[in-house]
């Protein structure tokens, strides 16, 4: 009972280790998905007399996607109805060329400002609209929600530590007497904690288990994924199993170690 | 006479406190019977620690098996508990193990295989008559058995010393009897057993030598 006890407890402290990192790639993945939803709808505009080059905007600056000329000749058509022919013929001789510059990320306030900056520094072009205002609301919103959720993932991070610290010691209470033996006879250090090392392994795989199936019950949820999709955050919930297992492994390896260590080498007062 | 253990101005002590035991000299030979006496904290346990490496001394020198305790490192001391058995008053067995894997311990350090260590285990536990209860856990049994299975365990892996401190203390006259027996029978194979205790049994009729720590200093009583 005792044993079992034991298990849970380092089962559930693992798991909500875990359970916040994989919260923290959760969120990264979900503001990811955001931003490229938002990126796919937005452009810079850029006016300019002469032809921009994707070759050398794309050399200047590496997240521009691509440079496609916007055709003027429908605004042109609608126009002309209510222009002479003279008059029609000037403004499409002196009309300037306008250009839809795609990025490859939705830009933060300081890359826009720096975007802008190359642009206009470009010979021939005479405007250039980021549309930095809703822009600027936008990626706001998004860095706050981002700083806080990893905030608060963090202080639960910082706390799982504390209560691993505090398990440490509810660990080294159980196993001292045990240890303090086997040292009176001789016992190497491996030798008195491999059963720490066994324990650790095998709760950390069942840690590893029970975290991947509730977030691949999660991944696979049609509730989840329909809640996703109402709130515009994609259509399926961020979760690559094969690297949560090699990160998860790394934890648990990192986790177990230090924890065995400390149970370990800690003095034993024989 | 081959010499097992040997101290020279020996001082014991823990940190930042005064010395238990000052300037102590003194020879133990292979088959020798020791007896330790002295009121309480006149410091018999800190001497029984001392000769297993759990408290280095503080000056002086002290060698038990050929290891020098006061140089060696913690490899070398593991070494050395491997050719001693110990004895507790609180008999030190563990409680998730049974009584047959606890004789065991010895064996299971030095690596011997499974057959081997059954073999042995089976043998000794006959020798102190609990082959019956092999598989039953120390909360099990009574103080005298536990003491029994702790001798049981300090004589497995054929010790050069057997080091008990007060192992009698709990026991009620029988039992005590039966472990001053076992002691006295692996003394008569050779092994140096030292005992710190209290009181030296009234009928005790094999040869023996007495030390006595008085006033912070060891003597033999002749």
């Amino acid at each position: 009972m005792k044993s079992l006890k034991s298990h849970i407890s380092l089962i559930f402290a693992m798991m909500a280790l875990l359970i916040s990192y994989q919260l923290y790639l959760t969120v990264l993945g979900l503001t990811k998905n955001y931003e490229d939803k938002l990126n796919k709808d937005y452009a810079i505009i850029a006016v300019s007399s002469i032809p921009l080059s994707e070759k050398e905007l794309k050399g200047d600056y590496s997240i521009v996607k691509s440079v496609e000329p916007i055709d003027a000749m429908p605004y042109l058509a609608y126009m002309q109805k209510d222009l002479s022919s003279e008059n029609y013929e000037m403004l499409k001789n002196s009309l300037p060329g306008f250009f839809k510059i795609k990025l490859y990320k939705y830009p933060s306030k300081e890359e826009l400002g720096v975007i802008a900056k190359v642009l206009k520094s470009k010979k021939g072009v005479v405007r250039v609209e980021t549309f930095t205002k809703s822009q600027n609301a936008i990626s706001s919103i998004l860095d706050t929600f981002k700083i806080g959720t990893i905030g608060y993932l963090m202080v639960v991070f910082v706390l799982n530590i504390l209560l691993f610290i505090k398990f440490m010691e509810v660990w080294r209470h159980e196993h001292i007497n045990r240890m303090q033996i086997m040292s009176l006879f001789g016992a190497p250090v491996w030798m008195r904690s491999v059963i720490l090392v066994k324990m650790a392994i095998f709760d950390s795989i069942l840690a590893i288990a029970f975290t991947l199936g509730i977030f691949y019950g999660l991944s696979v949820s049609t509730d989840v994924v329909a809640y996703l999709g109402a709130l515009g955050l994609g259509d399926s919930l961020p979760f690559e199993p094969l690297r949560s297992v090699k990160d998860f492994s790394v934890i648990c390896v990192s986790v177990s170690f230090v924890s065995v260590s400390f149970v370990a080498f800690r003095r034993l007062d024989i | 006479m081959e010499k097992v253990i040997s101290a020279r101005e020996l001082d014991l002590g823990y940190k930042k406190e005064q010395s238990v035991l000052k300037n102590c000299s003194f020879d133990i030979n292979k088959a020798d019977f020791i007896f330790l006496t002295g009121n309480s904290g006149s410091g018999k346990t800190t001497f029984i620690k001392s000769l297993y490496g759990a408290v280095k001394p503080r000056l002086g020198i002290l060698e038990v098996c050929g290891v020098n305790i006061t140089k060696a490192g913690t490899g070398r001391i593991n070494d050395l508990r491997k050719k001693l058995g110990v004895v507790f008053q609180d008999y030190k067995l563990i409680e998730e193990w049974s009584l047959a894997k606890n004789v065991m311990l010895p064996l299971i350090i030095a690596g011997y295989s499974e057959d081997i260590c059954a073999k042995q285990v089976e043998k000794l536990l006959v020798h102190v008559k609990l082959n019956h209860k092999s598989d039953d856990y120390p909360k099990e049994l009574s103080g005298g058995e536990q003491q029994r299975a702790a001798v049981a365990r300090a004589l497995v892996h054929n010790p050069t010393v057997i080091i008990a401190d007060e192992p009698t203390g709990n026991l009620d006259e029988y039992s005590a009897e039966v472990v001053m027996g076992l002691l006295k029978t692996a003394n008569s194979c050779g092994i140096t057993v030292i005992i710190a205790t209290h009181h030296i049994p009234s009928k005790f009729d094999i040869p023996y030598r007495h030390f006595h720590i008085e006033g912070k200093m060891l003597n033999e009583i002749s």
